[in-house]
Order: C-alpha cells, then structure tokens, then sequence
C-alpha cells in the first residue's frame, strides 16, 4: 500500500522479532476491486436482512451463515495471498511479501495510539493448547502437512530485494501458474472453514457467555452469534497465516501489525463489545433483544477494522504497556 | 524490556527452594542494584559482624524507621483531610437536596371551624356533642397489623397465566368475609402508603395526614416526638384515655400521650422473633374489652409485629407467614365478638412488603397495605353497586393513608389535624343506604375548608401567595358556589349534591397533587455548595493521586501545614460570617463549608504552584485508559436509568473485558514462565467473576429478564438447603485456595501456616456450623428449642468475630514476615560465589536459605485481608459467602495479574480501579442492591441478640458494604504483592540525608489508595450530581436517590477503612519486615 509507515529510527518497540509481516490484498484488479465491496457488500446485506433479524433472530442467523460462510470464502479466496503462498512462490509474488515484508521489518514498532481502537474485547489467550489442538486436527482430517513447513516464517529471507510498489508489481507469474494457484487456495479455503466451526466458534461462544450472555437460556442464539462474529474474524487469519504458531501467538497477544484481516478481526470484537452498550436501555424496541446488537455491531467495526487496516493504519500495532516501564526496564537492563 | 522490572518478583518461580542468597549472588545485584544484601538484621547482628558500622547501622535504621513512621501518620492526614471534604461536601449537597417541609405548629380546636359562615354549619348547634361534626362512635382500637399486605387479605385471583396460589395467600379471610357479608359493618379497601414505607414514616403520616419528606427516611433507629398536630393529641385533647399496645416506635412519636398504667410497649427491630410483641399485644389486649374495664380507656392502639418480622425472617411464601396469618385471622374475629356498639374497629396494614417481605421503597408491593373498619351498628354504606365488594387488587379503588385522619377524627367527633391533606373515606360516611349525600357533602365541606385554612397559612408562613403555589383554589371556590347554590336551594335532591361531594372531593385530591409535587423543594444554593466542594476536592485527588511524579509522602508536611492553616482561616472566616449576619447558616455549618474552602485553596497552592513534581495525569498506557474508562463510562451511565438498574451487569462487562486485556497483555511477556501464569490468573478471574454473577437479587425494575437465586425463592429471605453447603465448601476451598498462592512464593511459612491453615479454617467452618444451625432453626430440623439455638448461634458468631479481630488484629501487628529463614554451614562449593550474603570479615562459611522473600511485604499485609474477609463472611448469607470467597480468590488473582504484567510496580491505575470494580460488583452479589429495601436488617442480630449501639449499624454495614470494605482493606497489595525487598542504600545516600525504600513504598501505598478513593469519588459525584440535576425525574426517589445514598455512604466509608484499616496496616506490615531485613 502506499501509506509506508514512518521511518524505522521510530521502529522497534518491544515486539517480537520474528513477525509475520501484514498482509496485503493481492494485486491485482478484480481483488482490489472486490476488496473495497466485500465489506459494504456484507453491511448491505445487514441492513437488508434487518427487519428479519428482529423478527426471528434465530432462523435468520441460521440461514444467512452459510452465506455469509461462502462470501468470506469468496473473499478471502479472490483478494488474499493463502497461507503458504509466500514460501511456494517466492521467486514469483514474493517480491509482493517482500515488500510488506520489509515494512513490517521496519515498522514493528510504530504505536498505535491506545485509547484510539480500544482493545476490549479479545479473542481469549488460549495459544498454546489451541495452536496445538489445531494442528492435531489439520492432520487428522485433511492431511495437510505439517504446517510449521509451509509457512513464510521470517521476513528477512527477501530483504535483499528492492522494494516494489504494488502498482509496478507486475501480476502475470501469477496468471501462468492460475490453476496452480487456485488448488493452493482451496486446500486453505477448507482448513480455515473446519478451524472456524471447529475452534473459533466455541471460543467465541464462551467469551460472550463469559461478558454475561445467558448461560441456562438463549442458547441458540448465543451460539448462532459466536459463530457470525468467528466467521468474521477467523476465516481469513486461518486463510493467511494458517496455523503458523508465531503468527497465532502474536493475535492472542494482539500485537498483530494492522493489515485488512487483524484491523476487521479486531474490528469485530470491539464492534461487538461495543454492540452491546444498548442492551440495557429502557427503550422496548425488538432489536434491543440480545444477539442483535452484538451482531450489528461485529459486522460495523468489521468494516471499519478492515477499511483502516488496509489504509491509515497499516503496520501499526496495538500497545498495552506503559511507556515507563519501558524506560525503566531499559534501565535495569 | 519489561522483565526487568518483574524480575524480583519472579525469584521464587525458577528456583525451587525460595531463595538462597548463595546460589543467586548476581541476580540480587542485579535487580537491586543495592549493595546489602537483604540478610537479615537478627542474623547478622548474631555473626558477630565485628565493628565497622553496626552500630551505625543500628542509629541509621532507627533513623529510618522514624522517618517511616512520621510520614505514615502525615499519611494518614492527608487521607483525613481528603475524608473531611467528602463529608463537608456531601453534607451540603444532601442538606438542599433530601427533601424538606415546613413543620407548621398550628392546632386545630373544636371551637374554630375552618371556614368563616358558622352559621351555615349543621353541628355547630349541638356543640355538647361533638366538635365539628356528629360523633357517630365514643371509642375506637385501632390495630395495626405491620406489613398486611393488600393481597394478604382478598381471596386469591391469580392475574398471570399459571400463577398459583402462595403461602401467603387466603390465611385472613376475616376481613375480605364481613365485608362481603356485612357491608353495614364492615368494608376492606387498599390503602395505599406514602413512601418511604417505614413504620415511623408511616406512622407520622397515619397520624398527621401529611406527606413524608425524604429527609426522615434514615430517622428509623431513633425516631423523634411529633410536633405537628395530629389524631393522638386531638385525642389526647378531647380528654380521652389513650392505650397503647406494640410496637414501641409509638413511644418515640407520643411521648407521655398514653396512659402510663395500661400501655404496653414492645422492642420492635429484633425481627428474629415472630412471637413476643404479637402475644404480648393479645395478653393485654382482650381483658381490656371485658366489660368492667370498658370504661378505663377511650382510644386503644394496637400494633402487631408478626408479620412484618415473618417478611424479614422468612419472605412472605414461607409457612411461617401463613401460620402469622391465620393467628391475626384469629385476632380479628376474637375482637369482632367482644366489642361493643359504641366501639369502632380499625384494622390496618402500615405498609406492604416487597417479594422478599422486606420495605422501605415505593414499590407497589411495598405501598399497598389493607385498610379494614368494622362497626356493630349497621353505619357503612357503597354509593354504588360497584363498590360493593372489595377490590380484586389494590391497583382498583385505593385510597392513601392519610384518608384514615380525617375520617377517624370525624367518626370519633374530633377536630381534623390541622395539617391534614386526606379525604373522609366515602365508605365511612354514605351511611347504610350508600345515599347520606348530604352527610358526605358536610364532612368533605369541613376538609375541604381546613385544607383551604391550612393552605393560606402555609402559603403566609412561606411569604407567598395562597394562589401562586397552589393552583387548586379555583376548584375550591367551584365547589363552594355549587355548595351554596344547592343550600340555597333548600330541599337537597341527590344528583345536586353528588355533584358538589364530587367537586369538593376534586378540590382536595388536587390538592394533594401539587402538595406531593410542591414538597420536592429542593434548596439549590445549598446543592451547588456540597456540588462544588465535591468537584474541587475530586480535582485535587485526580492530581494528588495520578499527577504528582514525586514521592508523595514529601508533600505531606507541606500540604498539611497549609491545610491545617487554610481550614483554620476558613473556619474564622465562616464562623465571623454568621457571627456578622451575612450569612444565614448555624456556625458549624458555615465553619465547615468555609474551612472546605480555604483547605481546598491551600492545597491547591502547593500541589499547583511548585512546579516540576506534577505532570498532566493523562494515562500513558492502555491501562490507564481502561482504568479511566471503566470509571468514567460507569459515571456518565448513572444519568440514566437503565444502566443504574443493570449496574451489575456493566460491573461484569468492564471485569471481563479487564481478564480477557490482562489474558492478552499475559500473551505479550517475554518470560513463559509470566505468560503462563498470567494467561492461567486471566481466564481464571474471568471465569470466576461470570460463576459469582449467578449469585444475584433482583430489583424490581430488572423484571422480568432477572431470576434471583440469593434466597430459596423469589418471595422468599431465607437460603435454600442446598445452600447451606456452601459455607462448607468454601471452608474446604478458601484455605486451600490462599495457601496456594503463598506458597506459589514460598511464602506458606511462619504465621501464615497457623493463620491461614487453623485460624481462617477454624474461623469459616464455624461459620458454616453457624449457618446450618440457622437453617435449622427455620426449618425446625432439630428438637432443640429456639432460645437454645439462638444463643449457641450468638456464641459461635460471637466467636469468629473474636478470631477476626482480636485474635487477627494482634497476629496482624505481632507477627514477623511469612518467610523462613535457615542458616546452613556452606559447602566449599558455595563458597566461592557467595559474596553477598556473609559479612566482609567472615568469606563464606554460612548458607542464609530464606525461603518466601519474593513476595515478603504482600504475604505479611495479606494477612489482614483475610482477617476482614473472615469476619465478613459471617455477616453474609449462605449465598453471599460463597461470593465473598470468590471474590478473595478474585483479589489473589488479580495481584498475580498485576504481578505477571509489571504492573505492580508501575503505580498504575488498574489494580487499585478493577479492585473497586470488584468491591462494587460484588456488592450486587451478596444479595444488594442500590435500593433501601435490600438492607438486610437482620444481619444485626447474627453476633447479637439484642440491638446495641454502635455495634449493631456497624454490623449491617459489614454485611452491606462488605465488598468494598474488603477490597479496601486489599488496596495497598496492588503495590505491595511480590514487591522485591527495597532497602537502604548505604553507599548512595550521603550521611545527611539518607534514601529512604520504606518512604517510596508509602508513597506508592497513599498512590494506590488514592487511585482507588478516586473511583468511588467520581462515582459519588457522579450519582450526586445526576441526582441533582434530574430532581424532578420521575424516578428520582425509586433509582436516582437511592444510588447517590448508596454512593455517598460507600465513599465515606471507603476513606474511614482506608485510613483505620488499610494505610494503617501498612504500618505494621513495614516494621515487622524492617525488624527482620532492617530499613
């Protein structure tokens, strides 16, 4: 993209060196094209279904799943690099990875203003045994292989590489190897669908039962909601960073430079989080009732998440700590 | 980058057995950068460290604990003074905003009538008689049955689909059956109170017939003599021999009204007991009604307790309510067979009671009481057929309480009360055709006119004109041309005068109406004062507490002097202001306000005007943004309704979304051993706050999406059985649960094994005897009689409370730190990196093993947490138990939090902000909630029998605001836990001023508590300012009022605890660890 964050004198906060870098949207037309619908195309839909929503939130929910399930997948599939992709094809679209490659190398470090996207509510940080139960199930049911092997792992492997812009980055390698291509999508298409019923689905489920949905009632409802919010969020982190252990550890950590899929999965969570400040109001309308808000709200800062991912914040990363201890650690050391 | 901080805290975790100074030489110097290392004083004194310096050491140390324990105490000041504004503050608001009403001393007589044409009166000719009206009966008992609930006493109609008959239900059918059967003799209405329902407010309005001003809602453990002219002194003026049976808050409203000889009253808050007033009242009751003592009294009030008490104790859905029932049942028809003709019976309920039998609000299951009068003479009459048969509920034909004043005064032939705004009760007056027009025109004709009398006076008394506040003189003078049109007329016919009844009675509700809206007068000038005074004393901690980047205890002796001196001007100043007439206030209250003001304006010169120290307290993390929106979101959302209602709620939310920012910050640590720990303390805070929000007790306004589980049922106050396992488990649990921490420092050591192993274990399973013996009591499990049980119950929670505190606060202060020290012979292998521990003169010889140093100084002061949590798990019920132990697991997993995520040391906001979240959540989990009705009287009588002062407000409070106390108490841990030992450094300081570690710890200490009064105070202002501005809300006194009390009281009580309790803990938790490490 070409807002290149600042400089890297600013660089190197306390993240971790070994970042995958953000994501682009692949360059080409139809994907950049699609890339600026998806998002208006999903809010479209919202504001289409809503009265049906409110009249009967669980069969609407249930019925627009799929969909929604395939519009990501479409998504995802038309407009992202999958998981792997960098590694096979190095010599070809790498020099696309490389160039957000080097400015994630550099830019680590560029603070996102806290207080700005409040980080609220988060996937809960489960890494190490959700890393690892997903890798299990990876292999167990569709034989894909190992995935530490198939992922990008460090940035600096095409440092050497003169940076490109995207627009001169010429797009015909990847139309020579189209079939190609299209088969390496499909197998990350399918894992990122199973990992997102599979994984993210409960994970959600229970997170909002813990902010105090309803544990004995609504159950479908609670359920149906937790899986549209892990279909916004999850379908394309699994779709570009597989199950790359480093990258997950950075989304629990939520220290995931920004780029379209962290700024719309982060964005669905505080969406939500926020969706659910009307709840109590007194004010007897219908879609005050409980998974509604949520939803809207996911499916809103989705939109917002992804749209500034991709622009004004890109590369930046959400900071927690204070800044004095940072000064007074460096200190000790 | 952060590790570095958190090193000292990680000591015990890689190596297993706590510290040995050997083994770990250059870590020590590595994260203290002091030269001494932290061996203990008692054991280097025994090396025999020969010469150099001991002595100096000792005279430095001294030194330095001095120096500790002057700032400490300035400290305290600091905290007092911030105590002081929040009182002045709150005072000021509170005195323009509770409600206020001019007390006029006039009496009506029986030679004044109220309205100028005496001629035109009817009774005025037969003045040997009755006074204003025709006495229609010579005596009267009045029995007031406390609590009897409209639907107590109508036979069941179920209104919602599948609704089903409760205990309470069909146990009085008395009155519902005369009044069906008789309605010459008897008629049963709704009688609707004036909130707030408490029996001395109540009573007052009963009696007066006027409206409660909230100011007296607080009044009803010390009620104060009537003034007013009211029912008894007319009695009492009429010459009539009054007897008083019951209820003794009688006695504080009528003193010396009764006739010495026959009265008897009864102490009314010990609602354990169901029995002794009732049976009491009926001993000397009936052999009143004997006919050879007929003539030893006129007037007899009787007011029975049962009831109200089975509320308290058990909910109205108990069978112990039913059985209450079925004896007043019995009562009534006794009375209806043994008085006479000239006799009139009065049965009333003062006031309702909510699903859980308790009341105090304006609910509608608090307001509606029963209103029942019964004659031998066929006098009652219905104007209608409809009105033939008592109402279904009381939601259909109700008439307020102080429709009794008027109408017994009239019916007895007295003068009304000159203060009365009720109307005659139409059943009272139609006679037994139900078509006395004419009598019913008369006795409202006389209300009306003593209304109008007393509204000119008040409206001279104001300085203002009759018409300009009420706006109802219009209806009385329609009222009057027809009154004189249809006298004019001569011969009465009936549709003429319904009409003028009618318009006299418009004329008097309308009345009332704008007397209820006119008495929420609010005295803004005074509001603005405490308003003011709030926001500069919040301006001034949000500075004190966030702002200030140096040691806060160097301030001190600055900052008190100038206060000291600026409060000292200002009370000059303000007493010389009243003194001179300038201002119109009583000189304590000006001296206070003007001291307010001068402290405030000193204060703000030294935290302002010397530059350097302070910088803008805008938050520098995420954190600090999270602290300050979780305090300021919740602040903003007090102005509305629903978001005060679903308080708890939001409490939930803003905990969840701190566990899951603290998962994801664990998620960030570089060390695995942090990020374990901390993702593990996250997921186990979140979960536990969501498994403690299944404890809950509905408010009204949260049905019908809430389902309360405190008690056995909705309507009902008493634990389940299952709930009496509680106790028990977390007597199991608790223990267990807290040793685990200690010992994840390795910590569990010295005074911690027997606190925390014996003392707290001891401790909660008498608790949990104690409450088994309860729910013994109220099932009647056991044959045991009840006196028995009580004072076995007395005795154990007499007991834990002595194990709290004073064996506790002695443990607390006498107590060394939770570590163990050994002195082992080293080997030659040790020898030679031990460098640090052993003396210059004696290279190695000894191995100090200490074991819990990592966490020295939040293991001792723990301690004292656990003394409160303690003591006040036995104030809660069963239910509220079991939370207040998960909200200590909560505190010890949040200090992990903090621990694991540097935040201990960084003096951030977070840990003192999410403590208050806790406190405040928890609130609404031990069965609270912000409304009066949800005090839980009883808990008075858990370690007593009897109430006594100031014990007993203290122990509704424990149990009240337990949560908050607790987390108070545990505020100084968000600096303190696995704190790395800071000691003096000889080789840095210069002899003339030393460093002082302790004085930095103190300040962080005053910082944390500072952060966390900051919290409550915003909240305080918040609520109090909404209150204010929304005065005329229609839910001002069900959700606005109750919440700015609430806030008010747990501010003041949250500064008292800190500074009694918490800061001051600090104290002995410093020196003891001073005693063993030196400064």
């Amino acid at each position: 993209m070409s807002s290149t964050p600042p400089s890297p004198s600013l660089a190197q906060g306390p993240a971790a060196p070994k970042s995958a870098p953000p994501i682009h949207i692949l360059p080409n037309n139809i994907s950049k094209t699609y890339a600026l619908i998806h998002p208006v195309l999903l809010l479209a839909l919202l504001a289409l279904r809503f009265n049906a929503l409110v009249a009967d939130p669980v069969a609407e929910l249930l019925s627009k799943l799929p969909f929604l399930a395939l519009l990501q997948v479409a998504f995802v599939m038309t407009c992202l690099p999958p998981a792997g992709s960098a590694k096979d094809d190095d010599k070809s679209t790498s020099a696309n990875s490389s160039s957000s490659s080097s400015n994630a190398g550099s830019t680590s470090g560029v603070i996102l203003k806290p207080g700005k996207i409040g980080l609220r509510r988060k996937n809960t940080p489960k890494s190490e045994s959700a890393c690892l139960s997903a890798k299990l199930i990876v292999r167990l049911l569709i034989k894909y292989p190992p995935p530490s092997s198939s992922i990008p792992t460090h940035p600096y492997m095409s440092i050497n590489k003169t940076p490109v812009t995207q627009k001169a980055h010429p797009t015909n390698s990847q139309n020579q190897k189209k079939k190609n291509t299209n088969k390496k999508k499909k197998q990350p298409a399918i894992l990122s669908l199973t990992l997102t019923t599979l994984l993210a689905t409960p994970v959600l489920t229970i997170l909002l039962i813990l902010f105090g949905a309803p544990l004995t009632t609504h159950h479908p409802e609670t359920l149906l909601c937790g899986a549209h919010m892990a279909v916004l969020t999850s379908t394309a982190l699994i779709y570009v960073h597989g199950v790359d252990g480093s990258v997950w550890k950075e989304v629990w950590g939520a220290r995931r430079p920004a780029d379209a899929v962290w700024g719309a999965a982060l964005g669905t969570c505080v969406g939500a989080w926020f969706g659910a400040v009307p709840i109590p109001l007194d004010w007897d309308r219908p879609w005050q009732a409980f998974p509604i808000t949520i939803l809207v709200g996911a499916y809103i800062g989705y939109s917002v998440g992804f749209g500034l991912g991709r622009t004004v914040l890109f590369g930046k990363r959400l900071k927690i700590e204070e800044e004095g201890d940072v000064v007074e650690a460096k200190k000790v050391d | 980058m952060a590790s570095g901080i958190s090193l000292g805290s990680r000591f015990d975790r890689p190596d297993p057995n706590g510290l040995q100074t050997t083994a770990s030489p250059s870590r020590l110097s590595e994260r203290n950068d002091t030269q001494k290392a932290p061996v203990p004083k008692a054991l280097t004194g025994r090396h025999s460290r020969p010469g150099k310096g001991s002595n100096g050491q000792e005279s430095v140390d001294d030194g330095l604990e001095r120096e500790f324990k002057l700032r400490h105490l300035g400290s305290l000041g600091v905290l007092g003074w911030i105590l002081f504004l929040h009182i002045v503050g709150i005072f000021f608001f509170t005195k323009g905003f509770l409600l206020t009403r001019m007390v006029l001393e006039n009496k009506s007589s029986c030679d004044v009538l109220p309205f100028g044409d005496v001629s035109s009166h009817p009774a005025v000719g037969k003045k040997t008689e009755a006074c204003w009206h025709q006495r229609s009966f010579e005596k009267a008992i009045v029995i007031i049955v406390d609590a009897l609930r409209y639907d107590f006493t109508v036979p069941f109609a179920s209104t919602a689909e599948g609704e089903t008959s409760q205990l309470f239900h069909d146990n009085i059918p008395v009155l519902y059956e005369t009044a069906v059967n008789t309605p010459e003799n008897a008629f049963l209405l709704p009688f609707i109170a004036d909130p707030p329902t408490t029996t001395l407010q109540r009573l007052k309005g009963l009696t007066t017939g006027t409206l409660p001003t909230f100011i007296d809602a607080g009044s009803n453990f010390a009620g104060t003599a009537i003034d007013e002219d009211n029912l008894v002194a007319q009695l009492r003026a009429a010459g009539k021999t009054l007897v008083h049976l019951g209820d003794d808050t009688w006695h504080s409203l009528f003193p010396d009204y009764f006739d010495p000889e026959l009265t008897r009253p009864f102490d009314s808050f010990n609602v354990w007991d169901l029995h002794t007033v009732d049976n009491g009242v009926n001993d000397h009751l009936f052999p009143l009604l004997h006919p050879e003592n007929a003539t030893k009294w006129d007037v007899i009030f009787g007011h029975y307790l049962g009831v109200d008490h089975a509320g308290h104790r058990y909910g109205p859905n108990h069978p112990a309510m039913g059985a209450k029932l079925r004896q007043m049942d019995q009562v009534i028809r006794d009375l209806i067979t043994n008085v006479d003709e000239n006799t009139l019976l009065v049965v009333m309920g003062d006031h309702g009671m909510d699903s859980k039998g308790d009341h105090g609000g304006e609910s509608n299951d608090e307001v509606d009481a029963a209103l029942w009068m019964y004659s031998k003479r066929k006098l009652f009459g219905r104007t209608s057929p409809d009105t033939a048969v008592p109402p279904k509920t009381a939601r259909e034909r109700s008439i307020p309480q102080i429709d009794l004043v008027p109408t017994l005064s009239l019916l007895l032939g007295l003068p009304i009360p000159f203060n009365n705004l009720g109307s005659p009760i139409e059943e009272a007056f139609a006679g037994p055709g139900g078509q006395d027009w004419k009598n019913l025109v008369a006795v409202n004709r006389l209300t009306s006119a003593q209304i109008k009398r007393y509204q000119h006076e008040y409206a001279i008394t104001r300085g203002v004109d009759d018409g300009q506040e009420f706006r109802s003189l219009s209806f009385w003078e329609t009222a009057e041309d027809a009154w004189q049109r249809s006298s004019k007329r001569g011969k009465s016919n009936t549709e003429a005068m319904r009409s003028v009844y009618q318009s006299y009675r418009e004329y008097q509700r309308h009345t009332l109406d704008i007397c209820r809206a006119l008495w929420a007068k609010f005295d803004v000038p005074s509001m603005l004062q405490g308003v003011g005074i709030l926001v500069a004393g919040l301006v001034l901690l949000v500075f004190y507490a966030r702002g200030i980047r140096s040691d806060r205890t160097e301030l001190t002796k600055p900052l008190l002097s100038i206060v000291g001196v600026g409060s000292g001007l200002g009370a000059v100043v303000g007493g010389g202001l009243t003194f001179s007439g300038v201002a119109d206030m009583p000189i304590t209250e000006s001296s206070a306000l003007w001291a307010a003001v001068g402290s405030i304006l000193g204060a703000s010169r030294v935290i302002f005007v010397k530059p350097g120290h302070l910088s803008l307290p805008v938050p520098n993390s995420l954190w600090g943004w999270l602290a300050v929106m979780f305090t300021v979101t919740q602040s903003v959302g007090f102005a509305s309704n629903s978001y005060t209602i679903w308080e708890d709620e939001i409490l939930l939310f803003f905990l969840s979304t701190f566990g899951v920012v603290a998962g994801v910050s664990s998620m960030r640590q570089k060390s695995t051993a942090d990020r374990v720990l901390g993702v593990y303390h996250s997921i186990l805070f979140v979960i536990l706050g969501r498994v403690a929000s299944f404890s809950r007790l509905c408010r009204e306004e949260q049905m019908p999406f809430c389902r309360s589980t405190y008690y056995a049922s909705a309507t009902s106050s008493t634990s389940a059985p299952w709930q009496l396992a509680i106790p028990f488990l977390v007597t199991l649990i608790l223990p267990a649960v807290v040793k685990s921490f200690y010992a994840g420092s390795k910590s569990y050591e010295g005074v911690a094994t027997l606190w925390v192993g014996y003392g707290f274990r001891l401790g909660l399973f008498l608790t949990s005897i104690f409450w088994m013996l309860e729910g013994a009591d109220d099932g009647e499990w056991f044959s045991l009689s009840k006196e028995t049980l009580k004072s076995i119950r007395v005795f154990l929670a007499q007991l834990v409370l002595g194990l709290a505190f004073a064996a506790g606060t002695t443990a607390f202060i006498y107590s060394k730190p939770c570590v163990s020290i050994s002195v082992t012979q080293g080997t030659a292998d040790s020898e030679s990196k031990n460098k640090s521990t052993s003396s210059p003169s004696q290279p190695g010889r000894t191995t100090v093993t200490i074991l819990g140093f990592g966490n020295i100084y939040g293991t001792r002061f723990f301690l004292l947490v656990v003394n409160f949590c303690l003591a006040i798990a036995l104030m809660q019920k069963p239910m509220g138990l079991g939370t207040i132990g998960l909200l200590l697991w909560q505190i010890l997993s949040l200090l992990e939090i903090l621990d694991t995520n540097a935040l201990v040391l960084g003096n951030s906001a977070i840990g003192p902000i999410v403590l208050a979240l806790l406190g405040s959540f928890y609130y609404f989990k031990t069965g609270h909630q912000a409304v009066l009705s949800s005090i839980q009287w009883e808990t008075a009588f858990i370690p007593l029998s009897s109430i006594k002062y100031p014990w007993s407000p203290i122990l509704v409070t424990l149990n009240t605001f337990g949560p908050q106390i607790l987390t108070a108490v545990a505020v100084p841990l968000t600096v303190l836990w696995k704190r790395p030992l800071q000691l003096h450094d000889q080789s840095r300081s210069t002899p003339s001023k030393p460093n002082n570690p302790a004085t930095k710890i103190l300040s962080d200490v005053v910082q944390a508590a500072c952060t966390y009064i900051l919290y409550f105070a915003t909240i305080n202002l918040a609520t109090t300012i909404w209150a204010g501005h929304l005065r005329r809300h229609l839910m001002l006194y069900r959700i606005f009022c109750p919440r700015f009390m609430m806030g008010a009281a747990v501010l003041g009580i949250v500064d008292i605890v800190l500074i009694l309790f918490s800061v001051a803990g600090v104290r002995w938790s410093m020196m003891s660890v001073g005693e063993i490490f030196g400064w």
